[in-house]
């Protein structure tokens, strides 16, 4: 549909609409997680499914290179003045290059690299663990004289560690292209049904 | 001078809205409207000179299009900008800034001009244009009509030659509409060119230099302007256009002097012979700035009328009438619709039928309104489904009598947002036949319609209310008052007051 | 669309500077960023919530100022009385609740204050005067205007779901989701496209320099504000440090 190449002010709109979408919605699902431990280590799965409708929609609506990458810079500023530090921010951004390069190496078009590409743009959510991770310490600390429930922070802290890590970072990949996959459904069923895509 | 020559266009993937065979010749300071039917292709045909396409919207397009002699194909956007201004449909979604101000001086800050240069442009355009109450403000606090304004305002800013207007009036009231045309009118004065494609024609008869009308991607007649101010009712109805020349009492009814304060009177037509065939609506009071107490806001009760939006103690509607609902933007009619529904929680009024009482969430057992956006409420991936989803049980041999008496039934399979606004609306009423709904509720239906589809909805407004439901419908359209409404209410300050 | 109308100003009285706006909020995140429980960096981290309330309430929203304040006092003493008295799962409960008041309320009222006083022209001029790429500001400041734009389309389909009865998407959170989901990202769309529209016809994207006419600079409370939020920040720091927090 796009004959250039560059993005252009037509495209950094939809980019700003699209990732006021993904912030949005992954905020509701971040305050639902202050309800218990679990839904806080379910952020791994579930932020990358519920996004990726509204996501998979985005890849169709661009295809351009940078799109990704800008989102990710938008995304690791916002996480940053949420309180998430420093520490995720080259995973957020990394995360968007390199979706960036698997979906353009598919021209943006090919739907396993899109898939794949997802998969790999969903490992910014991983980010938002590193802070919990690295001061596991003085964070656990806090929250017990903070006068939290200490069998409560044993679930968390268990679910949540250095070593259990990569396995968050899998599941945020895995959920990414279950996340993908739903979202080319849904965008399938309503989208390309409707003729807007 | 705009010359467009054996044009053909098609859009990238789509059959319909392409243009056949265009020649038109716009000379200098030449005011011209683009009528005929939604799909007809003059929003196409002013994307042609605008840039849009083929820059923004991809197609097929062949033959040439030159503004002074220059093709606009040739020409990025952005130099485009000074040379074509555009005031879109849509109030909500053409302006990129959060206040007025910055809006205003947007064209000009893109293309870099010297900041003296851009405040002196601001400060012609707002005293010409007249925008200066409208200064410093957030744009999410002015109504439709303030928005267009300050989209004029923007787009005068880049001192355009030619400026192309796309159905400005769709969501407009009738004071706004009276704005515009006196915007446009000194843009003529400027020696501006002017092309305007619109479905409302009476506000434009002495403005424009020529009228141009399209069928099918096609130019088939043109008129002058003495020609086209005195097209007969039969030539009108012959090309399905709305009117020109619209009636003396309607002026009065939509113009200034409607709803002076002094002529409000309560609205309480004989409350001793409430028979069986009325719906009554009691204590209609409702506020968006109810008293704070910090936490809690207090429940407004009929002694806090003066500061109320809706306050309408009494109202009784005979049951199968389509009441139309009359007023400007700002007096309350689409709060008292959305009161009506039940979707104001604190709104404390009821309504009375066939002896049962309904009241806030209730209402919206018995109310449903369909929306001025009907996309807001289209759910599912198929038109069949949408109504399934409205019935408690789904029952799929009711919900394709009510597509079939809707003339959906063809589409059932079909995605609801891939069908036309007429069609959806239809979707959106069909959902609401399903819920059983008893009173029907419309806001502005036919706002941006052309005259067929505007027939269309009369008719099927008429239609709802002979198989016995009770129809409110809002509008600025005096046509459909006059082709479907048993009644008239104007509100006023949240006021109602009916009108014979 | 009738709303009610009130007159808004966008530009309060203490007109800061946009970038020191952005520092305070950085500031701001560095504090939220590190948990304490007592001592004085609890006192400094009160403190400083308590600076964006101030200067929300100098905009004229008094209300707002007063209800955070309360619902502020009220999780704090939530907060210390679950910790004497309630066990369980209720308590934990509670303590989260408290917590996100906690945690998150100021961040919010902080971002909140930020981008409804700055008008977009200014926040472009800012971006261009740190040097930011002309896209990301673009994008940043659609997403500025969006987020107003996102709810109020978000109340129209929440209203139509109503009507209809299916906020709970018939007891399936997969249709909860889509529900809302699927309205949302049609109107988006349209929006997207009509908005870009507008835009490009107004000459976005044109390769020149853009101009702000605006005038953005650093005045006198911009100093003082910054200096204040600076000094507490490192004093926040230090008192953190000291009871051993790790800082990122």
């Amino acid at each position: 549909m796009n004959e250039k190449k560059k993005l252009q002010a037509r495209d950094f709109i939809t980019i700003g609409i699209f990732t006021a979408i993904l912030w949005i919605v992954q905020l509701v699902i971040m305050y639902m997680g202050y309800l218990s431990p679990f839904i806080v280590a379910g952020y791994a799965v579930m932020i990358p499914i519920v996004t990726g409708i509204p996501m998979m929609l985005y890849y169709a609506r661009i295809e351009k290179f940078g799109m990704l990458t800008i989102t990710s810079v938008i995304v690791a500023i916002l996480l940053f003045i949420f309180g998430m530090g420093l520490a995720g921010t080259p995973i957020t951004i990394g995360a968007g290059i390199g979706a960036d390069l698997i979906a353009r190496s598919g021209k943006y078009k090919s739907k396993v690299k899109t898939v794949l590409s997802y998969g790999f743009f969903s490992l910014w959510v991983s980010a938002s663990y590193l802070p919990l991770v690295i001061t596991a310490d003085a964070y656990k600390e806090s929250l017990l004289e903070g006068g939290y429930d200490a069998s409560f922070i044993d679930t968390l802290f268990r679910i949540v560690t250095t070593k259990t890590y990569p396995i968050i970072i899998i599941c945020c990949f895995v959920s990414g292209i279950i996340g993908a996959f739903i979202g080319k459904a849904v965008a399938k069923k309503n989208f390309e049904k409707a003729g807007i895509v | 001078m705009i010359e467009i020559r054996d044009v053909n266009f098609h859009y990238a993937g789509l059959k319909q809205n392409g243009l056949y065979n265009i020649n038109l010749t716009i000379p200098d300071g030449e005011c011209i409207l683009l009528c005929g039917a939604s799909g007809c292709g003059k929003t196409t045909l002013t994307r042609l000179i605008n840039g849009l396409i083929p820059h923004f919207f991809k197609g097929k397009l062949s033959g040439s299009v030159m503004v002074n002699s220059r093709a606009i194909g040739e020409q990025e956007l952005y130099d485009l900008a000074q040379l074509v201004g555009s005031v879109f449909q849509n109030p909500r979604s053409q302006f990129f800034s959060v206040d007025t101000d910055g809006e205003v001086v947007f064209g000009p800050e893109n293309i870099g001009l010297s900041t003296q240069e851009i405040l002196k442009r601001k400060e012609s355009v707002v005293t010409e244009l007249k925008l200066s109450e409208l200064m410093k403000r957030s744009l999410f606090d002015l109504s439709g009509g303030e928005k267009q304004k300050i989209a004029c305002g923007s787009v005068a800013a880049l001192l355009p030659e030619i400026i192309i207007l796309d159905e400005p009036s769709s969501n407009l009231d009738w004071d706004s509409i009276k704005d515009l045309h006196d915007i446009m009118k000194h843009w003529k004065s400027q020696g501006k060119t002017i092309i305007i494609s619109e479905h409302r024609l009476w506000y434009l008869k002495d403005i424009i230099d020529r009228a141009v009308y399209m069928e099918n991607g096609r130019i088939v007649k043109e008129w002058k302007q003495s020609e086209f101010e005195h097209l007969s009712e039969e030539e009108l109805a012959f090309y399905e256009l709305r009117p020109v020349n619209l009636e003396e009492h309607y002026i009065r009814e939509f113009g200034e002097n409607a709803g002076s304060e002094k002529e409000r009177t309560r609205l309480s037509p004989s409350t001793d012979n409430l028979s069986e065939e009325y719906v009554h609506l009691k204590d209609f009071f409702f506020t968006y700035t109810p008293k704070n107490y910090l936490f809690f806001k207090k429940k407004i009760t009929p002694a806090d009328e003066n500061i109320c939006t809706i306050r309408i103690p009494s109202l009784n509607v005979k049951k199968e009438e389509v009441i139309g609902i009359i007023g400007k933007n700002g007096s309350g009619k689409s709060t008292f619709l959305r009161c009506l529904c039940g979707l104001e929680k604190t709104c404390i009024g009821y309504v009375e039928t066939d002896g049962s009482s309904y009241k806030g969430k209730k209402l919206t057992k018995i109310c449903y309104m369909v929306m001025q956006d009907v996309n807001h409420q289209l759910f599912t991936d198929s038109v069949l489904s949408e109504v399934l989803l409205s019935m408690d049980k789904p029952d799929e041999k009711r919900a394709e009598e009510i597509l079939k008496s809707l003339d959906l039934l063809e589409y059932k399979d079909k995605h609801p947002m891939a069908l036309s606004g007429g069609q959806k609306q239809r979707v959106a009423i069909a959902s609401a036949l399903a819920a059983k709904a008893e009173i029907l509720l419309f806001d502005e239906p036919t706002s941006g319609l052309d005259y067929r589809h505007m027939k269309e909805v009369s008719q099927l407004l008429k239609g709802l209310a002979t198989d016995g439901r009770t129809i409110f419908v809002s509008t600025h359209d005096p046509e459909l008052l006059a082709g479907c409404c048993d009644r008239i209410i104007q509100i006023t300050n949240g006021r109602a007051r009916e009108i014979s | 669309m009738e709303t009610s109308r009130k007159e808004k100003k966008t530009n309060g009285w203490i007109h800061l500077d946009p970038r020191t706006k952005l520092l305070i909020l950085v500031l701001f995140s560095v504090v939220v960023m590190i948990d304490v429980v007592d001592g004085p960096a609890l006192i400094i981290r009160i403190i400083m919530t308590f600076i964006p309330v101030f200067l929300v309430c100098l905009e004229g929203k008094i209300h707002i100022g007063a209800r955070f304040t309360v619902l502020y006092i009220l999780g704090m003493w939530l907060q210390s009385y679950t910790q004497k008295h309630i066990d369980g799962v209720v308590g934990m409960f509670l303590l989260f609740l408290c917590y996100m008041i906690m945690q998150f309320a100021p961040t919010i009222i902080m971002v909140w204050y930020c981008i409804s006083t700055t008008r977009i022209s200014e926040f472009m001029a800012a971006m261009n005067r740190l040097h930011t790429p002309q896209g990301l500001a673009i994008s940043i400041a659609v997403m500025m205007r969006f987020f107003p734009t996102l709810g109020e389309e978000y109340r129209y389909v929440r209203d139509a779901m109503r009507m209809r009865g299916i906020q709970f998407g018939g007891g399936k959170v997969s249709r909860m989701i889509t529900y809302r989901m699927i309205p949302l990202l049609f109107s988006t769309i349209s929006i997207g496209d009509e908005l870009s529209a507008a835009a490009v016809t107004r000459g976005l994207g044109a390769p020149t320099r853009r101009t702000n006419v605006c005038e953005i600079g650093f005045h006198k409370k911009d100093f003082v504000i910054a200096i204040v939020m600076f000094v507490l920040t490192i004093f926040y720091v230090y008192f953190s440090l000291q009871k051993g927090n790790v800082i990122l």
